[in-house]
């Protein structure tokens, strides 16, 4: 029997624990999260602070970009062709498939069919369909594999997007980032395992912290917002007026003072506190460096698109996420708003798809070109799809759509994921998965998996149970995996 | 089976059989000082941990019919006749027969599963077997008694009964007690504990000058006497209510929830029982005769999330905060995760769904609209501060004066209007309506703004009149076609007059708009009829005003004088049209029907729309309402609305929820405690009984989980280590007989939080030194030594605020939540969409108030908080994370508070009268850490001192920067580079472990 082969470095990091506890043993010199969560994790394989000792199944990926469609992007104008909705177009949806169904702001108007104005074409190997809307996207499919059957168990946005980052509706459990970071810990000393990059301040919807919280696990597995313009990391910058140098003699002496506090008392929380200061002063150098942008050249520009010069966009997010992703960061969470398109949706499509298509299709050929995408999932999703009903005239241009949670789609590349096909079906009215349902919770059990964990055995003891992350459910899905 | 096989399985199982034997042998060695097998401390929680998934309360999920959770499970008849357990008898109880079996089907738990037992915990089970298995229905459900105070070998370190029961553990276990702090940490030690404060240097003195024999003591009742006592009590009391300043879900729209958070703190500091404060918060509406404070304390319950996503179903959300009601109830009072009932029966606590949506019943009964935001979520009650009762009574009697003065104009029978009416109304019944016709607008000027006086008659008559050489320059010009109604006119012109045609054939009215960054004044037909904007703002808002006019041909003239401010000045004269189309609409309906037979409404519109257009009185009536009710919104402000607890005249039927989903319905139930517990006393069942029982002798839990709690308060973990769970998955606790014997005598006390506060912070226990031995509890469950963990957020926030004097130590302990600084632009607006909320940051003494009073908004905590382990306050907290991060670490250093901290203790280090640097080093040792420094600590801060004014006075601008952080007053005197260099030192001081910890 071939045995799971360990995580690297957790041999290193099990002596620095040891030189921790042993009272004087200072010549440690790096210490970083992992280590420091390392140190307060005790002897259990996953104690109360764990990290895993070895994977519980080979792992395909080491790290995952997530992009987070925020408010819901249709399916049926980018990913899922349904002919049939323009032929009936404003006619009543019929009220076998509706009938005590869910809907959020159509509760009470009647139910009408809507079509698009978007063409589709047959791209990739596998002829995969995309929108007209998506034309970088479209040369990319030999990568990608189109999920068409995503289902989840919340109508609202709130708990539709604690349900998709969390794996429960209510607020309190640990985001997919964090049970990452808790389950396999971070692979650069100088960054966090979690990082959280936002774009499209000001549109639908709103975004909140607890969507890259640590919700019960500690604290040390949070979520670190990287922002742009201004202060990536809260805190970072020294106050005005006191410069690196300055800084330093100020640690050298909160050091030395802590040092000596620690031989008195002896508390190895002391030597943690010593490291997570040190590692603070690093970070002052890696951040500013990670999200220094003016080195990179022009071609890369042009595969990321011209706005990934300016800071806080989604394009420029995508390509901080490649630069993160190649210092081994776990999980990149990026952010994207304004898909909540309950009217002027044809509009509005045109607008959000070209923020996001160079910048989603570069960054899939960037980690390509540098050898990154074998071991890099990339997941784009909403929180859920939009219904094939109309919301407002359906004739009129002013129209949009209702939140969907019973059909959308999402799409995967990279990380041992299959490149170059659709995974699933909708009925032809795009309302029901006729065929191989991914659920919220089998997706994220599937991606755990790619990461060489079994979602049933990473859990933590909290009020009473083992949580995880795919809650009481959740299976693997072999058909989406390479 | 073949011979080799038989032998190979032969020799497998003697293996097993030797390998078992050995490790019990080792097993139980190593427990030795673990004392006989207890069913609740050493088999329980290996029951629960693996085997109750399948063999326990949950009825769904049980297989064979078999259930270890009860005594008749364990130890009654199986259905092939055989016994789970006899005690005493190993090779009959199938338990061990199972546990210990080499065939995987047989083995239990099954390897699938992946609950294997490990040998330790086989081990135990087959000693408990063997020793007579010992069995008591879990702790948990039993009431506490009190036990016997245990006697102790080394009798000369107790200082009470506490102290007997830590002893007696340690010397179980061959180890002895830490020495007794040193006195300036435990003055330290007590203050953080007792009023989350540092002592100051001349409480220090005082105590370590105080030689009399009960100076500790002294010290112990000043704190519990001081108002900081309920600050620091709230601090660890508002995660248990999750109390928070905004609504969490969706939108996350403000609430004023802080009129609970007095209530919290003026409890704690009354010392009210805690019995009665259970009640209050849970059923405070429900006391007869309750007062205003009683209701504020049922906020308890509102503070929970709640959503106003347009698209939400208003019932799922209504059952979702009964739900979140009930959980939190649960864990505050019962220390049980009853959750888990919500979807399934409890899988390892005897609580089934049926007992989760019984308990939900009480607090389903909550009036008002679910999805209603911030506050405006009814039931409210309007708190106002004292002092502003009075005006607040007067704008709100204004308000209603002026508002009754305009209906009365408008509505009111009146006869001589009415017989105007009545004339009105026949003239327009045989006329043929027509919109009023507007001509162009004619502009004359822009002329040089004239002195005061000129501005009393039309310019232009005057001109025509008297001065024929400026009439010559007087000429009135069309505008170009595009204008229609509205005319812009650049702000930095001078005096413009403005003039246009009125044609009509009845009375109408005609609505102006002004920009108010002009003096405008109005005459029609040469009669001067309004002026507005006269002195009065030059950024531009607007104001409208109403002109009547007769049937007939009129010419409308204005003269508007630009006050030069921002914006254009804006003009625009239209007819009201919504009475041209009333009025259509009432000829047709209602003229033909004399007065008194009219339907109400038709009678008052047609009567309002007369008015409106014949009388001017109607619209001062109008302006001074509106006026009366802006000063009461301004009034109103200062108060609060805070949400409140009130049951429902119409009593909603509560229904058992499959799997938790709100459509699907099962049975209907009335409200009732958990069955475990037995029942509620005759009478109502309703949440003022469910209160009463919570603190009765009855349950076996409450007083318990209290004082479990607050011993995890001071000594960083309770003696039931997860303080949120004391049930079967809970960890079972390290002193049994001391949490009893806590918990019998707070009951006992009347509930007194003090004197519980008290007898824990006056033991033995307490009072050892903090240092941490070679031992073998390296997290000090078995307490060796003091306590020693890092501070709450708020703590070393408050540290820093009172070291450099910021803090005001006089100011009550009550308010509103505080905004300090905040990092980076507006973060609120970074998260929010749409018209958002903006944070609008605090000045002066808000600035400085404690950590308590920070605004908690949920979704965009403030990031010092977050990063220092405060819960976002989504749901009930019973106890935070202490970890230590590097991005904390970057808060500490650089957060701007924490800065302004560090520049102005410095600023009290130099400003004090010193000796010396090094006298001015050691003061601020005093003033952050209690302590004095060592003269190694003192030179370390002297150097960094020393090696800072080297570079500050090389680079003064930097300087000045620095030392310009934070908006507290900065004396100029100080030299700026002495000034950077100290706050450098500070600063540091600020970082060190030692501060941010309680030792």
């Amino acid at each position: 029997m071939k045995h799971p082969p360990s995580i690297p470095g957790l041999e290193a990091s099990s002596w620095t624990r040891r030189a921790f506890l042993q009272r004087g043993a200072f010549g440690f010199g790096a210490l970083g999260f992992l280590q420091a969560a390392e140190a307060l994790a005790g002897a259990a394989s996953i104690g109360p602070l764990g990290v895993m000792k070895e994977f519980h199944v080979p792992p395909r990926a080491k790290r995952v970009i997530f992009l987070f469609m925020g408010g819901g992007p249709s399916q049926f104008e980018t990913f899922d062709p349904k002919p049939k909705l323009n032929k009936l177009w404003g006619k009543p949806m019929p009220s076998s498939l509706t009938k005590g169904e869910r809907v959020a702001q159509l509760q009470g108007s009647p139910l009408v069919i809507l079509g698009t104005h978007r063409k589709f074409a047959k791209c990739g190997k596998a002829g995969v369909e995309v929108s007209d809307l998506l034309p970088h996207m479209r040369k990319v499919m030999d990568e990608v594999t189109v999920i068409r059957s995503m289902q989840t168990d919340a109508i609202n946005h709130d708990p539709g997007v604690t349900f998709m980052q969390t794996g429960h509706q209510l607020p309190g459990r640990p985001a997919m980032g964090a049970w990452l970071s808790y389950g396999l810990g971070s692979e650069n000393k100088n960054l966090p395992a979690y990082m959280a990059l936002l774009s499209g301040q000001g549109q639908d919807q709103n975004v909140k912290a607890r969507y890259w919280t640590s919700g019960f696990l500690p604290t040390i597995h949070q979520g670190v917002q990287l922002r742009s313009p201004g202060e990536p990391v809260f805190y970072l910058d020294n106050p005005a007026g006191m410069d690196s140098a300055t800084r330093r003699r100020i640690l050298d002496s909160v050091r030395e003072l802590n040092q000596s506090r620690l031989e008195t008392v002896g508390d190895p929380e002391i030597a943690t506190r010593i490291a997570q200061y040190e590692m603070a002063y690093r970070m002052q150098t890696s951040v500013p460096e990670l999200t220094d942008l003016s080195r990179e050249p022009k071609s890369v520009f042009e595969l990321y698109g011209d706005e990934a010069r300016k800071p806080g966009t989604f394009a420029a997010n995508c390509l901080l996420a490649r630069r993160l992703a190649e210092r081994g960061v776990r999980f990149i969470q990026l952010y994207h708003r304004g898909w909540d398109h309950h009217d002027g949706i044809q509009g509005r499509m045109i607008q959000e798809c070209k923020k996001v298509d160079q910048p989603c299709a570069g960054l899939l050929r960037d980690l390509k070109q540098r050898g990154l995408l074998k071991d890099t999932l990339v997941v784009w999703t909403g929180e859920f799809g939009r219904t094939p009903m109309a919301q407002g005239d359906a004739k009129s241009e002013n129209y949009g759509r209702d939140h969907q949670m019973r059909a959308f789609t999402s799409w995967v590349a990279g990380g041992g994921f299959k490149a170059g096909a659709v995974h699933g079906a909708t009925d032809e009215f795009g309302y029901n998965v006729v065929e191989s349902p991914v659920h919220v919770h089998d997706l994220h059990a599937t991606i755990l998996h790619a990461l060489g964990i079994d979602h049933l055995r990473l859990t933590y003891k909290f009020q009473a149970r083992e949580h995880r992350l795919t809650d009481v459910a959740g299976k693997v899905v072999p058909g989406l995996l390479a | 089976m073949s011979a080799r096989t038989v032998k190979s399985f032969a020799r497998r199982l003697c293996l097993r059989l030797g390998l078992a034997l050995v490790l019990v042998q080792s097993v139980v060695a190593a427990e030795q000082g673990r004392g006989a097998v207890q069913f609740d401390r050493d088999i329980r929680p290996i029951l629960s941990a693996k085997c109750f998934a399948c063999h326990g309360p949950d009825s769904a999920k049980r297989k064979a019919g078999l259930r270890l959770d009860t005594r008749d499970g364990l130890f009654g008849p199986l259905k092939d006749g055989g016994r789970t357990v006899v005690p005493r008898q190993p090779a009959q109880s199938e338990l061990l027969k199972r546990i210990h079996s080499s065939d995987p089907t047989q083995l239990m738990p099954p390897p699938k599963t992946g609950k294997e037992l490990t040998a330790a915990e086989r081990a135990r089970l087959s000693q408990w077997v063997e020793d007579g298995a010992n069995w008591s229905p879990g702790w948990t459900f039993t009431p506490p008694h009190s036990p016997a105070i245990p006697t102790v070998g080394q009798t000369t370190w107790p200082r009470g009964a506490i102290d007997h029961f830590i002893l007696t553990a340690l010397e179980q276990r061959g180890w002895r007690p830490a020495a007794e702090a040193d006195r300036v940490t435990l003055i330290r030690r007590l203050s953080y504990d007792l009023i989350g404060l540092p002592p100051t240097p001349e409480e220090v003195d005082a105590f370590l000058a105080d030689t009399s024999t009960h100076a500790y003591e002294r010290v112990v009742d000043r704190l519990l006497a001081s108002k900081h006592f309920g600050e620091r009590m709230a601090q660890h009391w508002l995660d248990l209510a999750r109390y928070a300043d905004s609504d969490g879900y969706h939108d996350d729209y403000l609430r004023e929830m802080h009129g609970y958070r007095d209530y919290v703190i003026a409890a704690f500091n009354r010392n009210l029982p805690f019995s009665q404060f259970t009640i209050e918060q849970l059923a405070g509406d429900l006391l007869p005769n309750a007062t205003r404070e009683q209701i504020v304390a049922t906020a308890f319950n509102r503070n929970g999330p709640t959503t106003s996503e347009n698209g939400a179903d208003a019932e799922e959300y209504r059952v979702r905060y009964a739900a979140e009601r009930v959980s939190t109830t649960a864990t505050v009072w019962l220390g049980l995760s009853l959750a888990c009932a919500e979807c399934h029966d409890h899988k390892f606590d005897p609580l089934t769904t049926r007992d989760f949506y019984r308990m939900l019943a009480f607090f389903n009964q909550v009036p008002g609209n679910p999805l209603a935001n911030g506050n405006a979520a009814e039931p409210i009650l309007k708190l106002v501060p004292p002092g502003l009762a009075e005006p607040l009574k007067q704008a709100e009697d204004e308000q209603a004066r002026t508002r009754d003065v305009a209906l009365k104009l408008y509505y009111e029978p009146r006869a001589d209007w009415d017989r105007m009416q009545a004339a009105w109304e026949e003239r327009l019944r045989t006329m043929k309506l027509e919109p009023v016709r507007l001509g162009d607008w004619r502009k004359a000027g822009p002329f040089i703004a004239p002195t005061n006086s000129e501005f009393l008659l039309p310019p232009e008559r005057a001109q025509v009149l008297n001065d024929r050489a400026a009439a010559k320059e007087f000429s009135w010009n069309t505008f170009g076609r595009t204008v229609t109604n509205e005319v812009k006119l650049a702000a930095s012109t001078g005096v413009v007059s403005l003039q246009r045609d009125v044609a009509t054939v009845t009375s109408a009215l005609l609505r102006c708009r002004l920009t108010t960054n002009a003096t405008t004044r109005v005459w029609l037909d040469d009669q001067f009829i309004h002026e507005s904007g006269r002195n009065t703002e030059s950024v531009a808002t607007i104001r409208t005003f109403n002109v009547r006019v007769p049937a007939g041909r009129h010419r409308l003239l204005m003269r508007v004088t630009p006050l030069g401010g921002r914006g254009d000045v804006e003009v625009s004269v239209s007819e009201s049209s919504l009475h041209q189309a009333r009025i259509e609409h009432f000829k047709a309906q209602v003229f033909d029907i004399p007065l008194a037979q009219r339907a109400t409404n038709d009678l008052t519109l047609v009567r309002r729309i007369f008015r409106e257009l014949h009388f001017a009185e109607l619209d001062s009536a109008q302006v001074a309402a509106a006026n009366a009710q802006a000063k009461l919104d301004h009034l109103a402000k200062s108060a609060s609305r805070v949400r409140i607890m009130a049951e429902s005249t119409n009593a909603v039927p509560t229904h058992v929820l499959m799997r938790g989903d709100f459509r699907r319905r099962g049975e209907q139930i009335s409200a009732a405690i958990p069955a475990v517990f037995g029942s509620l006393p005759e009478g109502p069942a309703n949440r003022l009984a469910l209160a009463r029982w919570l603190v009765s002798r009855e349950n076996p839990l409450t007083a318990r989980v209290t004082v479990n709690r607050f011993w995890q308060m001071v000594f960083g973990a309770g003696i039931v280590k997860s303080s949120e769970d004391l049930g079967a998955q809970g960890e079972p606790p390290t002193h049994p007989e001391l949490l009893d014997w806590l918990a019998v005598r707070f009951m006992d006390s009347g509930w007194d939080v003090k004197a519980l506060l008290r007898e824990i912070v006056t033991s033995a226990t307490y009072r050892q030194a903090s240092q941490i031995p070679n031992s073998d509890d390296p997290d000090n469950r078995w307490l060796a030594r003091g306590p020693r963990f890092r501070l709450p957020a708020e703590f070393v926030r408050d540290t820093a605020l009172a070291a450099s004097g910021l803090l005001d130590r006089n100011r009550l302990p009550e308010g509103r939540s505080v905004l300090p600084y905040q990092p980076g632009p507006d973060l609120w607006k970074e998260f929010a969409f749409g018209e958002s909320l903006k944070y609008i940051q605090d000045h002066d003494g808000e600035l400085y108030r404690r950590g308590v009073y920070m605004f908690w908004k949920r979704s965009v905590l403030h990031p010092y908080l977050a990063v220092m382990d405060a819960p976002t306050r989504d749901v009930c907290t019973a106890r935070r994370p202490v970890t230590n991060t590097p991005t904390q670490a970057l808060a500490l250093l650089n957060e701007t508070l924490l800065v302004e901290c560090a520049r102005v203790l410095a600023q009290r280090l130099m400003l004090e009268e010193q000796p010396d640097d090094a006298s001015r080093v050691r003061r601020a040792f005093r003033l952050v850490l209690a302590r004095t420094p060592t003269e190694r600590e003192v030179s370390t801060l002297l150097a960094l001192h020393a090696d800072s004014l080297r570079h500050y006075s090389a680079d003064r601008a930097a300087a000045t920067k620095l030392v310009s952080i934070g908006e507290s007053a900065r004396p100029t005197k100080l030299d700026v580079a002495q000034h950077a260099a100290w706050l450098c030192a500070c600063n540091a001081l600020l970082n060190l472990d030692e501060t941010l910890t309680k030792e």
